[in-house]
C-alpha cells in the first residue's frame, strides 16, 4: 500500500526535471489535465497518458508513475462498468476511465517530480495566503516527526504488553486509544512549543515578509511553457479543423 | 560597572490557574558579556525565569506577575514578545519543536526573513551563523536527515542570526552525548568571548560547562538560593547546593574538607584538581 | 540469561545500523551498554523484548529465540524503558495507568489490585492512586513510569538513558532502584552515556560505537582505558582524569567515594 502512494510523493531524486521551477511544471501539468478534461477522443487520452509517462520517464520517476496507474485501477475498471452499463457505449466509456487515469498521473508526475519545498515557495509566489502556504509547510515539515514519535509510542505501548495483531475490529479500536491519546497530547503538546518558537522568533502569519530564497525561471523553464503552449494550440488547431 | 541589561526585582509570578507560584521573590541582574549558569531540581523555576526573560510571561503565559521586570530599560509588561526578541532570544530544549522549516537555511534565515530586513542582509547574516555553528556543508540538507546534534545546532544558528544581545539556551545538551555537549559548550564559550553576547545557559550537567561561567545560579522551589561567580558558589556547604548535580572533583574537594584535608579552592576541572591535591598531598 | 549472537541490523535494507553484535546478560547483573548517540544502542535495545528482529544472527531470551515469539509475551520477562517514558500515559487515573500492562497480561481482577496497590506503595504515590498522571510533578510522572514497567515483576529490566536530563533526586532514585533490583537477582541493563553514574554504579560495560562491540569488561577496566574511551566517544569520569594527571593509574579508583577511600589510605600509611 504504501508503495503505491509513494507514488505521489518526491523521494529525493535531483534530475534536471526535478530541479526545474515548480510553476513550470504546474503549467505543463496544467495543460496536460485540460486536454484530457476537454478532449472525449480515445486517442487524445492514450496519447496524454503516454505523453506523461515519457515525462516520468526522462524524470527517472517512470516506476512512480506506473503505481499510480497501479492505484487508480480498480476506480477508473468502476467508471467503465458503471458508464457502459448505463447505455454509454463501449468507446466512450474507456475514454472517461482512462481520463481518469491520465488525471491521477498528472498529479503524479507533478507532486513526484517537485520537492516539497519547491511547492511551498510556488504556493507563495502565486500570491497564496501566507497562512495557508505557511500551514502546508508546517505540515511537511512535522510529517516525519509525528510519525516518529507515533512510532515510539507504538514501541513503548507494545513493551507493556499491547497486542497489535488482533483481527477483531472491536479489539482493534480498543488498541488504539493507547496510541491514540499519548499522541493526541503529544501533538498538542508540540504545537504550543511551536507556537512559543515561532513567537520568540517574531512571527506574524499576516505581515509581509522578506525570503531568502527566490525561485528563478531558466532557459529550461521557459522552453518547458513554450512547449506547454504549443500542445495546446495543437490540440485546438486538431480539434477546430476536424 | 555597567549598566544592567536586565533587571528583576522581588519578581514574584504564579501561572494562570495555579495555587502556588512559580517564582517567589527573584533579585537578578544581569549585565553585558556575562556567561550564567541557571540550575536547580525539576520544578524549580528555571523554565519560567527564562520564559521571563524572553517576555512569554506575561504575553504568552497568562498569569500573575508581581515586582519588577526590567529588560532593555522598560518593564516586560510593557514590551512585546518581538521587540523584546531583537535583544534576548532563546533556543528551546527540544529542536524538533523549534525548527519549522522544512531546509537548514530557510530555518536560520526565518527569524530574519520576519524582521523584514533586506534580502542581502539575510544572506550575510545566515552565512555568518551558519559558519559559527560550523554547519556551512550542511545549508541545503533536509532537516528531517540531521542528527539530533546538527539539528541542535542548527536550532542556535537560526537564534544567532537575529543577533540578540543576550541568548537563553534551555538544557542544549539534555539529549546529547558527552563529548557532543564538550564542544557545544566549548562554541557558546566562543561565542561569548568573541561577540560578547551574554550566554544564559540552564542546564543540569554542571561538569562541563561550570568551567566558562562567570556567574552561576542557583534556584529552589522557585526562589534563588545563591548566585555568584561558581567558585564561591560551590564551596558553600554541600547541603546548601544538594538539589543540584555537583560535578564530581567539587564532591571531592568537600568530602576531603571534611576530613581535613584543605584544597587551596574549588577545582572547575580535573586538571585543576589534579594540581591542588599535589600541592597539599606531597 | 539473553545472549546477542552476531546480530546484524539495518533499518533500510543499505547501511548497517548494528554489526556482528555479541553480548551475553546472565542472571542478577547489572550491564551497561555505552557509547555515542547514533553508536546504535537504542537500537540494540529493542531487540532484547523482540520489538526489532535481526537481519541476521540471532537473540535468545531464555534459551528462546526472539524472532519466535510475539512481542507481547517477552515483554512479560523483558521490560523496557525508553526515554521520555511519560509520553505513553493516557489513562484517566494513575490505577489504570499501571494495572495497563496487568491487564494485557491476562491477570486476574483480583490479582491487579494487588500488585498495582503494592507497587504504588513501593513508589510512594499511594496518595496519587485516582489522581490523573498529567497532574503529578516531573518526578512523579518518572516514579509512575517506573511504577508502571515493574508492576510486572520483569526478570529483565532495561533502561534507556534513564539520566538524560534528569536532575540529582531522580539520579539518586535511579541509583537505588537499580541497586534493589540486582539485589532481588534481576538483570538490569542501561544505555547511557553518562560516564559519570556508570562510574559510580559501576556495571559490566560494553562499548558501542557505529554498530560494534568496540570493547568490554569491568567497570574499573573499560573506564580507565584511555583509548577505547576515545574510540567510543565518551569522556573519562573526572576522577579517573585526576588521578590521571596525579601519575596514579589505579584501576579502581572511578568515582568519589574510591578516591576518598584511598586517600584516607594513603594518609593513614604515611601516618603510620
Amino acid at each position: 500500500m504504501y508503495r503505491l502512494t509513494s507514488a505521489f510523493i518526491y523521494e529525493g531524486r535531483k534530475t534536471w526535471v526535478h530541479e526545474l521551477d515548480p510553476r513550470s511544471k504546474l503549467i505543463l501539468s496544467a495543460t496536460v489535465m485540460l486536454i484530457s478534461i476537454l478532449s472525449e477522443s480515445l486517442l487524445i487520452q492514450i496519447l496524454v497518458w503516454t505523453g506523461e509517462m515519457l515525462i516520468s520517464f526522462i524524470g527517472k520517476e517512470l516506476r512512480k508513475f506506473l503505481n499510480s496507474a497501479l492505484l487508480v485501477l480498480p476506480f477508473s475498471v468502476f467508471i467503465l462498468l458503471i458508464n457502459y452499463v448505463f447505455g454509454r457505449g463501449l468507446m466512450a466509456s474507456i475514454t472517461l476511465s482512462l481520463r481518469l487515469v491520465a488525471m491521477v498521473g498528472a498529479f503524479s508526475i507533478f507532486f513526484a517530480l517537485t520537492p516539497p519545498e519547491d511547492f511551498i515557495l510556488m504556493l507563495e509566489s502565486l500570491k497564496v495566503p501566507a497562512l495557508i502556504s505557511f500551514s502546508f509547510s508546517l505540515a511537511l515539515r512535522f510529517i516525519p516527526v509525528m510519525a516518529e514519535e507515533t512510532q515510539r509510542i507504538i514501541d513503548a505501548q507494545r513493551s507493556r504488553g499491547l497486542k497489535v495483531d488482533s483481527r477483531n475490529p472491536i479489539r482493534r479500536l480498543k488498541m488504539m486509544m493507547p496510541i491514540f491519546i499519548p499522541l493526541i497530547i503529544l501533538s498538542i503538546k508540540k504545537s504550543m512549543e511551536v507556537a512559543e518558537a515561532l513567537e520568540t522568533r517574531c512571527f506574524d502569519p499576516n505581515a509581509k515578509r522578506t525570503s531568502i530564497i527566490e525561485l528563478k525561471m531558466t532557459m529550461r523553464d521557459y522552453l518547458i511553457i513554450a512547449l506547454s503552449l504549443a500542445i495546446l494550440l495543437a490540440y485546438f488547431i486538431l480539434k477546430c479543423s476536424i | 560597572m555597567t549598566r544592567p541589561l536586565i533587571r528583576l526585582k522581588n519578581l514574584t509570578f504564579t501561572y494562570a490557574g495555579s495555587k502556588k507560584p512559580a517564582l517567589k521573590k527573584v533579585n537578578l541582574e544581569i549585565t553585558k558579556g556575562e556567561f550564567i549558569i541557571l540550575t536547580g531540581p525539576s520544578g524549580c523555576g528555571k523554565t519560567t525565569l527564562c520564559r521571563i526573560l524572553v517576555g512569554l510571561i506575561p504575553h504568552f503565559y497568562p498569569g500573575e506577575l508581581i515586582g519588577k521586570a526590567i529588560i532593555f530599560g522598560r518593564d516586560v509588561r510593557r514590551r512585546s514578545i518581538k521587540e523584546i526578541a531583537k535583544r534576548v532570544n532563546i533556543v528551546f530544549q527540544n529542536p524538533d519543536s523549534q525548527i519549522v522549516m522544512t531546509t537548514v537555511e530557510r530555518e536560520v534565515a526565518f527569524g530574519l526573513e520576519n524582521l523584514r530586513l533586506s534580502r542581502d542582509e539575510i544572506i550575510r547574516r545566515v552565512n555568518e551563523a551558519l559558519s559559527r555553528l560550523d554547519i556551512t556543508d550542511l545549508r541545503s540538507e533536509n532537516i528531517a536527515h540531521l542528527s539530533g546534534g546538527q539539528k541542535q545546532r542548527v536550532a542556535i544558528a537560526s537564534i544567532l542570526a537575529m543577533m540578540p544581545d543576550i541568548m537563553i539556551l534551555d538544557e542544549p545538551t539534555a539529549y546529547l552525548s558527552p563529548s557532543s555537549a564538550d564542544k557545544l559548550f566549548e562554541l557558546l564559550n566562543k561565542l561569548n568571548s568573541k561577540l560578547n553576547m551574554t550566554i544564559i545557559l540552564v542546564e543540569h550537567r554542571l561538569d562541563l560547562a561550570v568551567k566558562y561561567a562567570s556567574k552561576l545560579i542557583i534556584m529552589v522551589n522557585g526562589r534563588i538560593t545563591l548566585q555568584g561567580p561558581p567558585k564561591e558558589v560551590l564551596s558553600e556547604d554541600l547541603t546548601k547546593i544538594s538539589g543540584v548535580n555537583v560535578p564530581s572533583i567539587v564532591k571531592l574537594y568537600h568530602r576531603l574538607k571534611s576530613i581535613g584535608v584543605r584544597l587551596r579552592e574549588v577545582p572547575l576541572t580535573p586538571f585543576e584538581a589534579a594540581i591542588l591535591m599535589r600541592e597539599v598531598l606531597k | 540469561m539473553i545472549k546477542v549472537e552476531n546480530v546484524w541490523f539495518s533499518y533500510d535494507g543499505v547501511r548497517y545500523v548494528l554489526k556482528d553484535v555479541i553480548m551475553k546478560f546472565s542472571e542478577g547483573n547489572y550491564i551497561a551498554i555505552m557509547g555515542e548517540n547514533g553508536s546504535g544502542k537504542t537500537t540494540l535495545l529493542k531487540h532484547l523484548n523482540g520489538l526489532l528482529k535481526p537481519n541476521k544472527g540471532r537473540v535468545l531470551v531464555d534459551g528462546i529465540e526472539t524472532s519466535k515469539i510475539p512481542v507481547s509475551e517477552l515483554a512479560r520477562k523483558v521490560a523496557i524503558v525508553f526515554q521520555n517514558p511519560e509520553m505513553m500515559f493516557f489513562s484517566e487515573r494513575v490505577y489504570d495507568e499501571i494495572s495497563f500492562a496487568l491487564r494485557n497480561f491476562g491477570l486476574d481482577e483480583e490479582i491487579i489490585e494487588k500488585t498495582v496497590k503494592k507497587v504504588l506503595n513501593i513508589f510512594g504515590l499511594d496518595e496519587y492512586a485516582t489522581e490523573s498522571p498529567f497532574n503529578l510533578s516531573e518526578g512523579e510522572k518518572r516514579r509512575l513510569a517506573f511504577a508502571c514497567v515493574l508492576a510486572w515483576n520483569p526478570k529483565y529490566i532495561v533502561l534507556d538513558e534513564p539520566t538524560a536530563g534528569q536532575d540529582v533526586f531522580q539520579r539518586e532514585l535511579l541509583r537505588g532502584l537499580i541497586k534493589q533490583l540486582t539485589s532481588q537477582g534481576r538483570t538490569v541493563i542501561i544505555a547511557s552515556h553518562d560516564v559519570e553514574f556508570v562510574a559510580e554504579t559501576k556495571p559490566y560495560i560494553y562499548l558501542l560505537s557505529k554498530g560494534e562491540v568496540i570493547g568490554e569488561g569491568k567497570a574499573e577496566d573499560v573506564l580507565t582505558d584511555d583509548k577505547l574511551i576515545k574510540k567510543a566517544g565518551l569522556i573519562k569520569p573526572q576522577i579517573v582524569e585526576v588521578f590521571n594527571y596525579l601519575g596514579f593509574n589505579y584501576r579502581e579508583i572511578l568515582d568519589v567515594n574510591d578516591a576518598l577511600d584511598f586517600i584516607i589510605k594513603k594518609v593513614s600509611e604515611r601516618n603510620v
